[in-house]
């Protein structure tokens, strides 16, 4: 007989502030599953995380009805920290988890906590920085490391607890393409060498048929779905209506196939096309892309053999001689392995930071001539974490403060608020206190302050982490949107499907260089020159290279374009 | 807060067990209480920049420490100037302000020594901190006090509470930061304008750590931190040869000096009477 590591029982939960975010939760857990949880943000994903671990009710409050055990322990009689030798949990946001000088001493800490010996310590600890791909920073600070790589420090230190079941919240929002691979094979191995029961949190539709043995979908507090994944991303119209994103293949399979299960493999998916198409129910296409070559306007941004080197013992070089101009109306994605220095890149040009050598000129002026708000007035930056980027009482108030020191008039000042909030579906939380939002949220809110300055050029760092399929398209959309409306978009995304979609060029950085600089289509051709910097293209890309022997372009990016050339029609 | 952190370095003083370092501090809050002396902290002082050299701490955060105290040091001298008791010699005075005997406008050298003398006495416990904090790792520091048989719990706060110092800073930059990146001119701002950004920044660096704190509780306590286990510490805390030369060193100056005191050495014989 299965194990059970994990029981829920009718779980219900009203936070103190009336939202109720779990209704009549029933799950069981068996011991070796690997669980992914997945649902729109707000649907309760996190909150049935907090349950699995105790956070609630011993550390977060509210009303609970139903009981939840967890490796044979009721949440509610035992305290977190003894929970917490049975069960790891590792939160989304990885800046409030680090406590420890270095990144060995992270790792090792909830190992010591446990009273294991000091060789079992450090082989876990070896083993947990190998298995996130952190070896050689053993002597770093955390405080140093980038926002991906303090995310891979946060999983190291779950992972090395080896526990009977680990809790993953979105543990790889902030990973660049293949660490997020790694990750969660990771998991599959843990699975297969310890028996390692996992839940996990992810908006990753792509990567989930590859490690999860079974696929939860929640939505407004209720389980909508669950099953295998195949089970589960065969029910295409649930998943788009509940804001879960449907894995690319399959929605290229259904489109073509409705009656067939969709293909979750590209070797599926490829049999599948391939056999329309020697039936002849499919009829091939070459199709041509709408011109995305760069444009030959004026150079807005310019940074010559610019260097950084952050302070340190040892110090760590961020960026290397890099040569980068911007142009006037261009959409950048800028692509690359956790801290290739891309944030680096964009805090210089807004004098954040000062050269270590080299320059950034902006419209032809070298920025050390301006203060970072006089920059800000013509580049507007949302950096990573929303929290270091709120500072007033209410949402209105935090899109006002910049269009005040804009010095509107007070009609522009609403009219712009409203429809800044609008553009990114916070405009009913207007007077909300912006702690209060979901992660994801906060985010959103963040771009909605910059966006409301109508900055010439916007520059968007991660702005899609934490947010859930809609967010990611309704943030990228705008960006879009701002574009085409002759604002020049620069943007870093881990998110390939995104950048593909989207960005007209493509910059590709790895160890504080570019490795690769070009139209987007141009720039993901080259499969074996991304995989360097950890990048990965979409599925479908990959599917249509698959394809070309049989009449399909091969430098496809998109699941429009592959259907056009399938079907002679994307809209159907 | 950078004055205060670990800057990992090869040095003597690197390689020695908190447990000395931490002996140092204790000495020399120790010597600033029962050796008040303007000659016994004086040395006491030279010896802990000795320590500073071997250390490798650049003498730069010297001054950023003395800049710091700067504001405690004009504090105290004048205080102490018009109000020392024993004050006999007056060196200028702002009018008269008599009650009873005294004119508490006068200024007296006496108080203008003792004032000093009590900042030395500061002094001789603040130099002694970047010698723990900075050439010793917190997990190191934390092994140790676990040696010394102190409650977990207590080594963790004081631990953690380091950990959130560079944290405030590291907050408030970011704050700052984020206005600027709205717009708002600070670095052009006339002075009494930049204090008003100042306490607006103060509210959300406030609230931002009080989450942070709440994150930071939850993240300990997944990592089983107080769980009834006994705890492994990854740290070595063995006494060495170079340990035991430090603190037999730091204690047999600090009793000489103690002892000195003790006997009535005084290197200023007007001025004070304790």
């Amino acid at each position: 007989m299965e194990t059970l590591v994990t029981d829920v029982q009718d779980l219900s939960f009203t936070y103190p502030d009336q939202v109720q975010a779990l209704k009549n939760i029933r799950l069981q857990v068996s011991r070796g599953e690997i669980v992914a949880i997945m649902g729109a943000n707000g649907a309760g994903k996190t909150t049935l995380c907090r349950h699995l671990t105790g956070i609630i009710p011993h550390v977060v409050q509210g009303t609970t009805q139903g009981k939840v055990l967890v490796v044979g322990m009721d949440v509610n009689e035992h305290p977190v920290h003894e929970l917490a030798q049975k069960i790891s949990f590792v939160t989304q946001d990885p800046e409030g988890q680090l406590v420890n000088p270095d990144v060995l001493m992270e790792v090792a800490f909830g190992s010591e906590n446990l009273g294991l010996p000091r060789e079992e310590i450090l082989r876990r600890a070896k083993w947990a920085l190998g298995a996130v791909g952190l070896q050689g920073f053993e002597s770093r600070s955390p405080m140093e490391l980038s926002g991906g790589e303090k995310q891979r420090l946060a999983l190291a230190a779950g992972l090395s607890m080896q526990p009977e079941l680990l809790v993953l919240d979105e543990p790889t929002s902030q990973l660049d393409p293949i660490g997020t691979t790694e990750v969660f094979e990771v998991l599959v191995d843990l699975k297969r060498r310890y028996n390692m029961t996992t839940v996990l949190t992810t908006h990753a539709s792509e990567e989930a048929p590859t490690f999860a043995d079974r696929v939860i979908v929640l939505s407004n507090g209720m389980i909508v779905a669950q099953g295998t994944p195949r089970e589960v991303f065969a029910q295409v119209d649930l998943l788009d209506e509940v804001g879960v994103q449907v894995p690319q293949l399959a929605t290229v399979g259904r489109t073509i196939n409705p009656e067939q299960p969709p293909p979750l493999t590209i070797e599926e998916s490829k049999k599948q096309i391939v056999e329309l198409i020697e039936t002849k129910e499919l009829m091939p296409r070459k199709v041509s892309r709408a011109n995305k070559s760069v444009p030959k306007e004026e150079v807005v941004l310019e940074c010559m053999d610019l260097t950084f080197t952050y302070p340190g013992i040892p110090p760590v070089t961020a960026l290397r001689n890099l040569n980068l101009k911007v142009r006037k109306g261009e959409m950048i994605g800028i692509v690359g392995q956790n801290g290739s220095g891309k944030t680096t890149l964009v805090k210089l040009f807004l004098k954040l930071l000062t050269p270590t050598k080299g320059q950034v000129f902006f419209r032809g002026r070298n920025v050390k001539d301006f203060t970072t708000a006089e920059l800000a007035t013509s580049m507007g930056l949302v950096l990573q974490n929303p929290d270091e980027q709120l500072f007033t009482i209410s949402c209105k108030d935090e899109v006002e403060f910049g269009l005040r020191n804009l010095k509107l008039s007070e009609d522009e000042i609403n009219h712009r608020v409203d429809e800044a909030l609008g553009f990114v579906g916070l405009k009913e939380q207007k007077e909300i206190f912006p702690f209060r939002l979901s992660f994801g949220d906060r985010r959103s809110l963040t771009v909605a302050a910059v966006i409301a300055m109508r900055p010439e050029i916007v520059i968007l760092d991660e702005p899609t982490t934490a947010q859930d399929y809609l967010g990611r398209h309704r943030i990228a959309k705008l960006a879009k949107k701002l574009n085409e409306a002759g604002h020049t978009v620069i943007m870093i995304t881990h998110d390939m499907n995104l950048v593909t979609q989207y960005a007209d060029r493509t910059v590709v950085m790895f160890n504080g260089e570019i490795l690769l600089d070009g139209a987007t289509e141009e720039v993901f051709a080259e499969v074996e020159t991304l995989r360097k910097a950890f990048i990965k293209p979409p599925p479908v890309s990959l599917l249509a290279r698959e394809l070309e022997p049989y009449g399909i372009s091969g430098d496809i990016l998109t699941v429009d374009e592959l259907l056009d050339s399938l079907t002679g029609d994307a809209d159907k | 807060m950078t004055t205060l952190e670990y800057v990992r370095k090869d040095t003597a003083v690197h390689g020695l067990q908190a447990s000395t370092k931490l002996l140092l501090t204790v000495t020399s809050l120790a010597i600033s209480l029962f050796a008040l002396d303007f000659v016994l902290l004086g040395v006491w002082i030279v010896f802990l920049l000795a320590w500073w050299v071997i250390a490798g701490i650049e003498f730069r955060r010297l001054g950023i420490i003395l800049k710091i105290l700067l504001g405690t040091y004009i504090f105290l001298i004048v205080l102490q100037g018009f109000t020392y008791r024993f004050g006999s010699t007056e060196l200028f005075r702002l009018g008269v302000f008599m009650v009873g005997t005294r004119n508490w406008a006068s200024y007296t050298l006496e108080g203008f020594l003792w004032g000093t003398l009590i900042f030395m006495r500061v002094l001789a416990v603040v130099f002694s901190l970047p010698i723990l904090t900075m050439t010793t790792p917190m997990t190191k520091i934390a092994a140790n006090m676990g040696q010394m048989k102190i409650p977990y719990h207590f080594t963790l706060i004081f631990v953690t509470g380091i950990r959130f110092v560079p944290l405030v800073f590291q907050t408030w930059n970011n704050v700052l930061q984020a206005q600027k990146l709205r717009g708002r001119n600070i670095d052009k701002l006339p002075l009494h304008k930049k204090a008003g950004v100042y306490t607006s920044v103060l509210t959300p660096v406030l609230l931002y750590l009080l989450k942070l704190s709440t994150t930071l509780q939850t993240a300990l306590e997944c990592r089983a931190f107080g769980a009834p286990t006994t705890r492994t510490y990854l740290e070595e805390t063995k006494l060495r040869a170079g340990d035991y030369v430090a603190q037999i060193g730091t204690l047999a100056l600090a009793a000489a000096m103690i002892a000195l005191k003790a006997m009535g050495y005084s290197s200023v014989q007007y001025v004070i009477r304790v």
